[in-house]
């Protein structure tokens, strides 16, 4: 059994490197100081709850150490849902219902927060979020552009707030053990990772404007993306299908960046930097209501030389290729490697274990708890979208993207520099 | 090979005849044939000819002559005489192409010929030069299967010929892609079948540099299904026009059989193509790509939402990959639809999202007028903000001082968002002013611009009173400050917001800039906080220690605060400088290691293993006999640290320490470091008297123990009078067999110290031998079978009795039968039965034969009966049957047949008929009733 001997940071900080956030030290606890002030339950807003902000609420609403006290959301009916569910949870009729965050925020004293909107929202109402003084639990990908990920990632950490990321992956075992294995060079020095991501939906046709729905804040659901007339996008109304629209997501390869493009760099050291070319391509469709890509693949180069290839494939895996004709294989249902004896391997002396947490929700409370770094903190999740950003903005110029992953811009190509950032519809201002 | 034969054939009436052409041409055109194309021939020239024009008409092959040849010669010979718009000459001779000679004509119609290689240079040069000083070329059909070694005259042509997968007997759908160009007026503005060869086409072709007049109508099944296509794009173009210097080049794969020369419509798009070349026809023929382009822009002025996006689409694309002089290109087109004042507002959206694309300074102009429309100006500012000009800046600040204070707030964002200095005065007089929200969106972007003037600004609003976003925008200038090196101004900042009656978080953020900018400095701030009473921000203070500046005096001062700090503040502090880990650090962490504090005490420890330090072994090392807590921390950390002299250090003092916790401790590193050379250490510690020590070992050997381990062991096993020494060594190497892969190793030790054994060790040695398994166990266990002692007999027997396969099961029937112990008889006749249990069909069955020929018990009988039941076998009924008439086994007989009846009834139909009408009868009425039910079912099932 080969033992490598790595940089102890990773064990002393959790999952992060130097920059990434100031916490708590990780090997004494925090409870000399006592519990939480003021009380044993922290106070959370759920702020969006469609899809995954139902899922994320009922995780916390299971906690005892958590206190739903409000909600936020445009579409009333997704607003009266959450807030039933959280008065039937909690045995009382005290959840609050917010339709705009700004109310929120000037109303209550909230000491979590629970965000999952569109991309297009991400940026605002997480900085909202800090500067209200907020731990937050946030969905991926972190932001719809660089610029904005980056005004999350100061705001956040600006104010030493603790921030967990939905990249959930990261609290499964088995993801867990791959980007440990790999970590503590169990299949040698890795130069190329496969990552795979879904395929698109696929192109739907152009949809005429319908009047607005009467449940629906419609223009505040646009919020700061360019307007448009309503129209149902999906099979859900505008729900869920949102994210097949460029003003509002950047289709599975956004989505999925912040799970398989995240796991690839944890397993890697990567979380605070990124790559240095990005070039590739991908289809775009002409004549769609979608306008997300069908399907696409680029290639990142980072400085050590290291090739993280991302394309659609129906496969969702990542292939870590070490040396040796060595490799190891994770996708949500498994893992796998070129010899089973890799992955019977434990880490032993000298070896750096891998932050472990198998409660991705669990794992927020208690770092907001202790003011310990979570599993996947903001900076994390930034480095980990950046990638699918960058990715969509080689595939978009068709151009060979250089990147300076220390100042966070585009060498000599100031077309594409333009695409790092996104411009705010008024009234709103990041 | 059609070629090869082709070639040699030409070959020899070369020589013969002399004139290659002359057989190339092939045979005469048909009489019949040349009469029905004069017939169709188009009488009069589309335009009139500026002058009197002459055709050279080329038709020598130096490759496949396709037979059409004569037949073609004469149709364009004929053509120009009857419609009167040329005079033509057919030669066959590349001396056509001397200059003098080529100067004569107008154009050169390429007549199907084949591997021209033109090696003449002067006939090279003078093609070339015919055709870029304005004259015309025409080639029909194989005119692009020539030219292989010249590119130039490739390119001329258009393209080469690559393969025809539509071949000639096949009907094929053409489609017009300029159905109003005149050259395919013949064609009445709508595609066509045609019974011809077509042409896949590689090489010069492309839609940026050709106009395409007829292609393949891909749509349609019939072309999409042959075989041999290898263009990816489905372009497969047949007719097209292109200049070629100052010259004219008309093309048309179309012309392989013989019908096409008297197809009207064709004729006529040979003469108009004709006619072109010669410079007499007007025609247009810049290329498909641009004339499709203008067509997308054009589109889109009338682009509503929710209308067709198709032109929306492929000027997207056009940008995807464009070089310079291109997006250019495309920059203007879009600057062009934003000045065009009946382009739609949706439009106009749409062209600004293309500008964040592509947009340079040339779309300022265009896109600030739109910054003062209410219903464009976001659009505007989505184009404008990343373009890389102070005149944004300037545009957007002329643009503030014109608009409501709904576009002012956009505005001001993207003020905020470029950084804009200039904007600091107009954003500072908005922060000051009536209008919450235009001060609020102000505050934010002069936070985001950071400059003196920002600060001071948000400064002076601060005293007045605001507070969020004024504070967040004060602390993110700070941040700008720092980048550009001003700290001094933000220690100010920091100062004031940390000081004042902020909340908890925006102190945090004041002590968190601080940290960065000052370092040490700030360690005053944060011992006051770590001796206050706010739980959450001292946790926010250590968590802020982590981040200061690395650097020993930075340590030094670090550890310099501990000892006036409560021993749970220097248990925290501890963490701050193992996480510093700096040599200094470390001293200051083994100091503490020694502490009476067990909490201090662990935190210390818990460090060095961390830290990795060799100096710390000594230290790790005597806290092994520290009490439970604090040597397992010991022992863990021990576990964690990588040098590679631990595992000596750790075996010699597993042989000379006399402390159990010590040892046992030691013990369990050495395992989880997996130190085979701790081997011999445990063997022997395995006859240590505490008890604790020996279960650690046990547990070791069996973790790291393999084969070498075992005669020693087995030694202490069995000269040992200890009866827990005995056990713990035969439980050792029982986990050592299992984990082997080479049990016989193992067990042939083991065996043959059977041989010799006395009754306890005996004991041991055939458990291990029941765990360890495999073929040399087994033999050994049969051979005990014998002994004269009943004890080791019943010991074998019950150690048979669970083993893993069928292999024992004769030898317990042979126990069963033979001996004479009850108990040792009841045990094996057990063994057995469970054997047959576990057997599966026929096997199960004559197990449950035998066993029932041995059996007395009539308990023992009813177990068998349960077996039996669970085997469905037209056999075991028969073995049940006699059970049925007796009064003691009736109820159990009846249970057993009826369910063998009802599970044969998949297999044996007929027998299980038989067996249910029995059943049906039987006392068990539940079991009669169900079996009825069976049956009517079965009828139903047989008569069917």
């Amino acid at each position: 059994m080969k033992k490598v001997v790595v940089n102890r940071r990773s064990f002393l900080k959790g999952a992060a490197v130097a920059g990434a956030g100031f916490a708590f030290p990780t090997i004494v606890p925090s409870t000399v100081f006592g519990a939480n002030a003021p009380s044993n339950r922290l106070e959370m807003a759920a702020i969006g709850i469609g899809g995954m902000g139902i899922g994320n609420l009922r995780e916390f609403l299971r906690r005892k150490d958590i206190q739903v006290v409000a909600a936020c959301d445009v579409d009333k009916n997704h607003l009266n849902r959450a807030v039933k569910m959280a008065n039937d949870s909690n045995k009382n009729s005290d959840c609050r219902g917010y339709g705009d965050f700004r109310e929120l925020f000037a109303t209550e004293k909230l000491d979590t927060v629970m965000l999952a909107l569109p991309d297009q929202w991400h940026a605002l109402v997480a900085v909202a979020s800090a500067r209200a003084g907020c731990d937050i639990y946030g969905e991926k990908p972190l932001a719809r552009s660089i610029k904005e990920g980056r005004a999350i990632c100061d705001a956040v950490q600006r104010y030493n707030r603790v921030w967990q990321t939905g990249s959930w992956q990261r609290s499964r075992s088995n993801f867990h053990q791959a980007c440990q294995l790999v970590r503590n060079g169990r299949i040698g020095k890795v130069t190329h990772v496969e990552v795979s991501l879904p395929n698109a939906r696929g192109p739907r046709a152009v949809q005429s404007p319908q009047p607005e729905p009467s449940h629906l804040d419609w223009n505040m659901w646009l919020g700061p993306a360019p307007w448009r007339p309503y129209a149902a996008f999906g099979s859900k109304g505008i729900h869920f299908d949102w994210r097949w629209i460029l003003d509002f997501s950047g289709g599975q390869l956004t989505d999925w960046a912040g799970h398989h493009i995240d796991i690839a760099h944890w397993a890697l050291d990567l979380d605070t930097t990124g790559p240095v070319s990005i070039e590739g391509s991908a289809d775009y469709p002409i004549n769609s209501q979608y306008d997300v890509p069908n399907s696409f693949q680029f290639k990142c180069i980072y400085a050590d030389g290291l090739v993280i290839d991302v394309a659609s494939k129906p496969k969702r895996n990542i292939r870590f290729h070490g040396e040796n004709g060595k490799w190891i294989d994770v996708w949500r249902g498994g893992i796998r490697a070129s010899d089973p004896a890799i992955l019977r391997e434990q880490m032993g002396p000298g070896d750096d274990p891998l932050y472990t947490s198998r409660d991705h929700h669990g794992n927020f409370v208690d770092c907001v708890k202790n003011r310990k770094l979570t599993i996947t903190p903001v900076e994390t999740a930034h480095r980990s979208i950046s990638v699918g950003l960058l990715g969509e903005i080689a595939m978009m110029t068709g151009r060979k993207i250089r990147w300076n992953p220390e100042t966070e811009e585009i060498i000599g190509d100031s077309s594409a520099s333009a695409l790092l950032g996104r411009s705010y519809r008024e009234p709103w201002v990041l | 090979m059609k070629y090869l034969k082709y070639m040699l054939s030409v070959l020899v009436v070369a020589v013969v005849v002399g004139d290659l052409s002359a057989f190339a041409a092939g045979k005469p055109a048909l009489e019949n044939e040349v009469k029905k194309v004069q017939e169709a021939l188009p009488s009069k020239p589309t335009a009139r000819p500026l002058k009197s024009r002459r055709i050279l008409i080329f038709d020598k092959c130096e490759g496949y002559a396709h037979g059409c040849i004569p037949l073609a010669s004469k149709t364009f010979e004929m053509m120009g005489e009857k419609s009167g718009a040329y005079k033509s000459v057919t030669l066959s001779d590349m001396s056509a192409f001397e200059a003098d000679n080529l100067a004569k004509f107008d154009a050169v119609l390429f007549n199907n010929n084949t591997r021209l290689a033109f090696n003449n240079p002067a006939h090279r040069k003078a093609l070339l030069d015919f055709v870029k000083s304005g004259k015309g070329i025409i080639g029909i059909h194989a005119a692009s299967d020539n030219f292989y070694n010249w590119p130039e005259a490739a390119e001329m042509i258009g393209g080469q010929f690559d393969g025809h997968p539509w071949r000639a007997n096949g009907t094929w759908v053409v489609k017009l892609d300029d159905p109003t160009h005149p050259i395919n007026k013949g064609f009445g503005g709508k595609g066509f079948s045609i019974n011809d060869e077509i042409y896949q086409i590689k090489g010069a072709y492309s839609r940026d540099t050709h106009r395409v007049l007829l292609s393949l109508d891909m749509t349609q099944e019939v072309n999409r299904k042959v075989k041999g296509i290898k263009r990816k794009d489905n372009d497969f173009a047949i007719a097209w026009v292109k200049s070629c210097g100052k010259g004219r080049v008309f093309y048309s794969s179309l012309g392989h059989n013989h019908a096409v020369y008297w197809n009207p419509a064709v004729l006529q798009h040979y003469l108009d193509g004709i006619q072109y070349a010669l410079g007499d026809l007007e025609a247009d023929d810049s290329p498909s790509g641009k004339i499709a382009e203008k067509t997308n822009y054009d589109a889109i002025l009338s682009y509503e939402f929710g209308g067709n996006k198709t032109a929306l689409g492929e000027i997207t694309k056009s940008i995807k990959g464009a070089d310079s002089e291109r997006l250019a290109e495309i920059e203007s087109e879009l600057i062009n639809i934003l000045d065009n004042p009946t382009a739609t507002s949706a439009c106009k959206k749409f062209v600004c999202r293309m500008l964040r694309r592509c947009g340079t300074e040339r779309s300022i102009p265009s896109l600030a007028v739109l910054l003062v429309d209410k219903d464009l100006s976001h659009m505007a500012r989505f184009a404008l903000q990343g373009i890389d000009s102070s005149k944004v800046d300037a545009a957007l600040r002329v643009a503030l001082s014109q608009v409501d204070s709904q576009l002012a707030l956009g505005i001001i964002g993207s003020l905020g968002q470029r950084r804009d200095a200039l904007a600091v005065p107009a954003l500072a007089k908005l922060l000051s002013g009536d209008d919450q929200s235009l001060a609020e969106a102000s505050a934010i972007s002069l936070g985001n611009i950071g400059t003196l003037a920002a600060v001071k600004a948000l400064s002076a609003s601060l005293a007045s009173g605001y507070k969020i976003p004024v504070t967040d925008a004060l602390l993110t200038a700070a941040e700008r400050l720092v980048a550009s090196g001003n700290t001094l101004e933000s220690v100010s900042i920091y100062n004031k917001l940390y000081a004042s009656d902020q909340a908890e978080w925006v102190q945090v953020a004041s002590l968190r800039g601080l940290v960065l900018v000052e370092g040490v400095k700030v360690l005053p701030r944060i011992v006051a906080i770590l001796n206050g009473d706010n739980g959450g921000l001292k946790k926010q203070a250590v968590a802020l220690m982590t981040e200061l500046p690395p650097g020993l005096d930075v340590t030094k001062s670090i550890g310099g605060l501990l000892p006036s700090l409560t021993p749970s503040v220097q248990a925290v502090l501890l963490g701050v400088l193992i996480e510093r880990g700096d040599s200094v650090a470390i001293s200051t962490i083994a100091a503490y290691a020694k502490s009476d504090n067990s909490e201090i005490k662990g935190v210390a420890l818990r460090g060095l293993g961390v830290l990795n330090d060799d100096k710390s072994l000594p230290l790790l090392l005597g806290a092994l006999s520290d009490s439970g807590k604090i040597s397992a921390i010991a022992a863990e950390s021990l576990c964690r640290m990588s040098n590679s002299s631990i595992d000596g250090m750790l075996i010699s003092e597993l042989n000379k320490s006399d402390d159990t916790t010590a040892r046992c401790n030691i013990i369990e590193v050495l395992a989880t470091r997996s130190a085979k050379a701790a081997l011999p250490s445990f063997v022997n510690a395995l006859k240590d008297s505490d008890a604790k020590v020996s279960k650690a070992t046990v547990k070791a050997l069996g973790a790291l123990g393999g084969d070498a381990e075992v005669v020693p062991i087995l030694d202490i096993l069995i000269t040992t009078d200890d009866t827990r020494q005995r056990l713990n060594a035969e439980k050792a190497i029982s986990m050592i067999a299992m984990q082997s892969k080479n049990s016989d190793a193992i067990t042939r030790p083991v065996a043959d110290a059977l041989q010799s054994a006395n009754k306890d060790v005996a004991a041991s040695l055939v458990a291990i031998l029941k765990r360890a398994g495999g073929s040399v166990s087994l033999v050994a266990l049969q051979n005990e079978l014998k002994s004269v002692d009943v004890n080791r007999r019943k010991g074998a027997v019950r150690a048979l009795a669970s083993w893993g396969d069928l292999s024992p099961a004769e030898s317990l029937l042979q126990v069963a039968l033979s001996e004479t112990d009850e108990s040792i008889k009841m045990l094996a006749l057990r063994g057995y039965i469970g054997f047959a249990r576990k057997a599966s069909g026929r096997k199960g069955v004559e197990m449950c034969q035998k066993a029932l020929n041995v059996v007395t018990r009539p308990e023992d009988k009813k177990i068998i009966l349960g077996i039996l039941g669970s085997l469905p076998h037209t056999s075991t009924l028969e073995l049940v049957e006699p059970f049925l008439g007796t009064a003691e086994f009736r109820a159990e007989a009846e249970v057993a047949y009826s369910a063998i009846a009802n599970a044969i009834t998949a297999t044996d139909v007929m027998a299980a008929h038989v067996a249910l009408n029995k059943v049906a009868t039987f006392q068990n009425e539940a079991l009669a009733e169900n079996a009825r039910n069976a049956l009517s079912k079965l009828k139903a099932a047989i008569i069917i």
